[in-house]
This record gives structure tokens, C-alpha cells and sequence, in this order.
């Protein structure tokens, strides 16, 4: 009976850490199954016994840790799909910061635009994954259920950058292409508009492009900047001389 | 002498109704209880919504961890955080619970059992007094379910409960369903629990579900409070008088107007107790209790 009662604490222990655990990784359990995480779980906790007296940063170690794990080898985008969900979690409580709309850019004259330059929402990660991520948690989204083993993606190693936020209170994301990352990262590191632009410039352009090739590079980098006012993605805009 | 303020009825804020919460005015509810761990973060959903319930209505602050029967030192970086979010909410009060949770650093996230000896209260007395002086308030303490009990024990759990508070000024929250829960698994009477509880400390009570293992009750907060600890809040009812009140239910969360139903379930048993019961010498919080009924109907 002794044993029964101490049994209790034991079990509530990890079954209350493993339960909110798949709260926070929900697509990475089911993409894996029930069985592999409740696994992988028991591997990880005695590992990482939380650190921190709110439940919240529970399994802030779990994808770093999962590199490590048979779970790991078996399926190499689990790290990443991991922390990924991870980052997910995160945006969810960060800091709140104004958010700009279309609007608030058009409050300033089309020749000043070139000059600005604009900063992120704080609840915002940009990050490049190793892998195709959002594919499992795609498939995981529309199935809504575990994924058997045959469902279960093999995916090739491949950056794929991700642009994680927090929208209204949820949290949202979306996989930028190529040049959209780049110029992305450029606002990230404070650059203008016109210096974002250059994002934009293929790498065939002639040194002297004609007055449609710019116009057409403007035109992109707008989009993206539109883009990225539309989805709530900027909080703020520096004019050089407000 | 604990501020005994009467604040009424609450249920637990919960992130299963915090949509409902954003988008509907609080009905039904006085009061709300927040688990102060989940508002360490700066902001998003939960301050959105802690924001507007705290425009309409008082909340109190509810933490898991605080340890305070730890045997590691108090852990100042979790307190710094509690006093600002106590800044920040202007709760009418804070409480925690009598128990250990971790040790060395890790938390177990669970309500751990102390023995109860005059080691321990001397144990947890200066702590608790560092506490308070540090939050720069009282603070209410909560007796926990437990499934053991430790042999180096030298008092019941009431007694070291009422020691705990004469000598720290703290305030008891008492959860009925935890006295339930304790006495059926370490078999001991209810009555004695709820008679040796001195009445000047207790500000707040909890009910709850809980679930019957068979050889045990585990403490679960799932489901409606069951008659039996329906019965155990009467007599508390019956000693400590109308006590702002809060039903949890923590598991398979249902939506607002069912939680909201339960809580009104303690409303009427509470009323109906003060009609059927003989005005004995009034306290300040059976003043306090009518003049909300009166304001409030």
C-alpha cells in the first residue's frame, strides 16, 4: 500500500510534465506517435529536470537533447521540428509591442519610403531551419491525428526560413522564399527600404539596369514589405529625420 | 489577524475559457484566481485577458511553487517575479500552498507532503516571515492532498496548520476537498480537522472534484464537487462563516457556464446556510457578505 501511495507522486511527476509537454510539442508527438514520445519523454526528463518554478520552460531542452536520441537519428527533422514548436510556444506570452498596418506607411510620402527603416514586433522569431519542417507539421494539421509510420515524411536537409509570430493571440507562421528572407533579414538589421530593395536584385541584372529592372525590383520589395505589414509583423517605422 | 475581506464566489481564470473571456463581460462570477505562475510572462493572451477580467472584477493570486518547505534557500529570482506581478495585479491577496516541491534548484511541479514536527515549523516560520516581509503582505497558505504521511510526524496536520499561522500571521486557505481527500486517505475525522482550525485565519476556501482510485482519492479537480465534500464545506460553513469561496476544476475543463454553474452551486449552499442558520455574534465578514448580497441583488 506504501508503494501504491509513493507510486502516486512518481507518476504525477512525469505524467503532468509529459501531458504538457505534448501541449507544447503537439505536432511533434503526433508526427512521431504517442508511444515514441512517451519514450523519449522518460529518456529526457532525468536529463532535464525542470529548472524553473513555471511549467512554461519545461522542454527548453528537448530538441537540443532529441540530436542526441535514437528518436533523433530516426527521424533527423524531429530536432528542428522540436524547436520549431518550441518557438511557437514562445511568441505566445512575449512582449506586447504596437503593430503597424499598411496604413501607417502611407502616412509617410512615396519619396521618403527609401529612407525608413523598420522594426520587428518583439513576440517574432526569424529563423532557419535544417529541414523542411512545416512539411510534418502540415501533415500532422490536415490529419489532425497521429501519423502511422508510412505517413511519416523522410526529408532532405534543406534551409528553410521561418518567420514565427504571435497574430492578434495566436501563434503564426509562414516559410519565406529566398529573396523574401534576405531582404527580411535586412529590416532585422535595421538596413532602409531602399537598402531591403537589394534583396531583390538578381543576380543576372546588368551593371547598368534600365529604369523597368528597378522599377521591377522596387515593386517585389514592396510586396514583401506590404506583406509583412498585412500579417502584423512590424511594430515600428524610423523616418530619418522624425 | 487575517483580513478576512468577503469577496464572494470565483472560479479559477483558465486558459480554456480565456476566448470566452475576451469576448464576453464576467457574469456570474465575483472573483477570479489566477495560478500566479502563468502570468510570469510579459504579455499576449493571458495578460490580455487578466487585463480586462481585472477591470470588472477582484483578483487573488494562487502560486504553485513557491516552495516554502523547500530545504533549499527561497528561491528569489521566482519571488522577485511573484512581487511584480503582485505590482502589477494589486490582487486582494496572495497564497500558496504547505508543502515542498524541489530541491537543489528543480522543480517537481507537484505539492510534496512535509512531515509535521516542530523541526519543520521552524522550519518553514522564519521563511514564511521573509516571504511576506518581502512581498511587503500577508500571505494565505493552502493545505494539500496527500497520499503519505511521514512516521517522524508529531502533531496532526490541523494542528501543525493552526501553529503555522498563530506564529507567522499568515492567513489559511482552506480546501475542503483536500481535508476530504486527506482525512478518507489517512483516516482521520473531518471534524476534527475543521474544529481545530482557528477561526480568525482562515480567509478563503477551496472546493473541488476529485477522483476514487479505489485504495485512495486522488485530488484531480476534475468534475463537480461530489456531496460529500458538498457536506464538508457546510461545516465549514458552519464554523469559519460566509468565506470568499473559489471551485476549481482543473481537468477536462468545461465551458464557463458549467464551472460558473458549480460556483453558484457554493452560492446557494451558502445563502441557504445563512437563512437556516441562528445569527450568532456577527463577523466581519458575514457584514461584509450582506451588504454584497444587498448591493449585489
Amino acid at each position: 500500500m506504501a508503494e501504491e501511495r509513493l507510486q502516486v507522486y512518481a507518476n504525477m511527476y512525469f505524467f503532468r510534465i509529459r501531458d504538457v509537454l505534448m501541449d507544447f510539442f503537439e505536432k511533434a508527438y503526433l508526427a512521431i506517435g504517442r508511444q515514441h514520445f512517451n519514450d523519449l519523454v522518460i529518456d529526457y526528463l532525468p536529463n532535464y529536470p525542470s529548472d524553473n518554478a513555471s511549467l512554461f520552460h519545461i522542454g527548453g531542452q528537448l530538441a537540443e537533447y532529441t540530436k542526441t536520441h535514437s528518436l533523433g537519428q530516426t527521424y533527423p527533422w524531429l530536432p528542428e521540428l522540436l524547436r520549431f514548436e518550441r518557438l511557437r510556444t514562445n511568441v505566445i506570452t512575449m512582449e506586447d509591442t504596437p503593430v503597424l498596418t499598411e496604413a501607417s506607411l502611407k502616412a509617410y510620402p512615396p519619396e521618403q519610403w527609401g529612407e525608413l527603416s523598420f522594426e520587428p514586433i518583439k513576440a517574432l522569431y526569424f529563423e532557419s531551419f535544417a529541414y523542411p519542417i512545416h512539411i510534418p507539421w502540415k501533415r500532422v494539421e490536415e490529419k489532425d491525428d497521429e501519423l502511422s509510420e508510412d505517413e511519416r515524411p523522410t526529408l532532405d536537409p534543406k534551409p528553410t526560413p521561418i518567420v514565427i509570430w504571435r497574430m492578434t493571440f495566436n501563434s503564426a507562421f509562414y516559410v519565406m522564399g529566398e529573396n523574401e528572407a534576405k531582404a527580411f533579414s535586412l529590416l532585422l538589421e535595421g538596413k532602409t527600404f531602399n537598402e531591403i530593395c537589394e534583396a531583390f536584385v538578381p543576380a543576372d541584372m546588368s551593371e547598368e539596369p534600365s529604369a523597368e529592372d528597378i522599377q521591377a525590383i522596387v515593386q517585389e520589395a514592396y510586396h514583401a514589405l506590404s506583406r509583412w505589414l498585412t500579417n502584423g509583423l512590424l511594430s515600428k517605422i524610423n523616418a530619418p529625420n522624425a | 489577524m487575517w483580513n478576512k475581506t468577503y469577496l464572494g464566489h470565483g472560479i479559477g481564470l483558465r486558459t480554456a475559457h480565456y476566448t470566452y473571456l475576451l469576448e464576453h463581460p464576467v457574469k456570474g462570477v465575483d472573483w477570479f484566481e489566477i495560478i500566479s505562475e502563468n502570468f510570469f510572462g510579459p504579455g499576449g493572451r493571458p495578460w490580455a485577458v487578466l487585463r480586462k477580467v481585472r477591470e470588472q472584477v477582484p483578483i487573488v493570486m494562487h502560486g504553485v511553487s513557491l516552495g516554502i518547505g523547500n530545504t533549499s534557500p527561497l528561491d528569489w529570482d521566482y519571488l522577485k517575479q511573484l512581487k511584480d506581478l503582485a505590482e502589477k495585479v494589486e490582487p486582494a491577496w496572495v497564497s500558496d500552498h504547505i508543502c515542498w516541491g524541489g530541491y537543489g534548484g528543480h522543480y517537481s511541479h507537484d505539492l510534496l507532503p512535509l512531515p509535521y514536527t516542530q523541526e519543520t515549523l521552524d522550519h518553514l516560520v522564519p521563511r514564511i516571515h521573509e516571504v511576506q516581509e518581502f512581498l511587503g503582505r500577508p500571505m494565505m497558505f493552502e493545505n494539500a492532498s496527500s497520499y503519505v504521511s511521514f512516521a517522524e510526524s508529531e502533531m496532526s496536520e490541523w494542528e501543525f496548520v493552526a501553529e503555522l499561522a498563530k506564529r507567522t500571521g499568515s492567513g489559511i486557505l482552506l480546501d475542503v476537498n483536500n481535508v476530504y481527500v486527506s482525512a478518507n486517505n489517512h483516516n482521520f475525522e473531518v471534524d476534527d480537522y475543521i474544529n481545530a482550525i482557528p477561526k480568525e485565519y482562515v480567509g478563503q476556501f477551496h472546493v473541488a472534484g476529485h477522483t476514487d482510485k479505489g485504495n485512495y482519492l486522488l485530488d484531480t479537480h476534475i468534475g463537480p464537487v461530489i456531496p460529500e465534500v458538498w457536506d464538508v464545506y457546510k461545516k465549514a460553513l458552519a464554523r469559519f462563516g460566509p468565506i470568499s469561496t473559489l471551485v476549481e476544476w482543473d481537468e477536462d475543463v468545461p465551458s464557463f457556464e458549467e464551472v460558473v454553474a458549480e460556483s453558484q452551486r457554493a452560492r446557494h449552499i451558502e445563502q441557504e446556510f445563512l437563512h437556516d442558520t441562528p445569527t450568532q455574534s456577527r463577523s466581519h465578514s458575514e457584514v461584509v457578505l450582506e451588504e454584497h448580497l444587498r448591493t449585489t441583488r
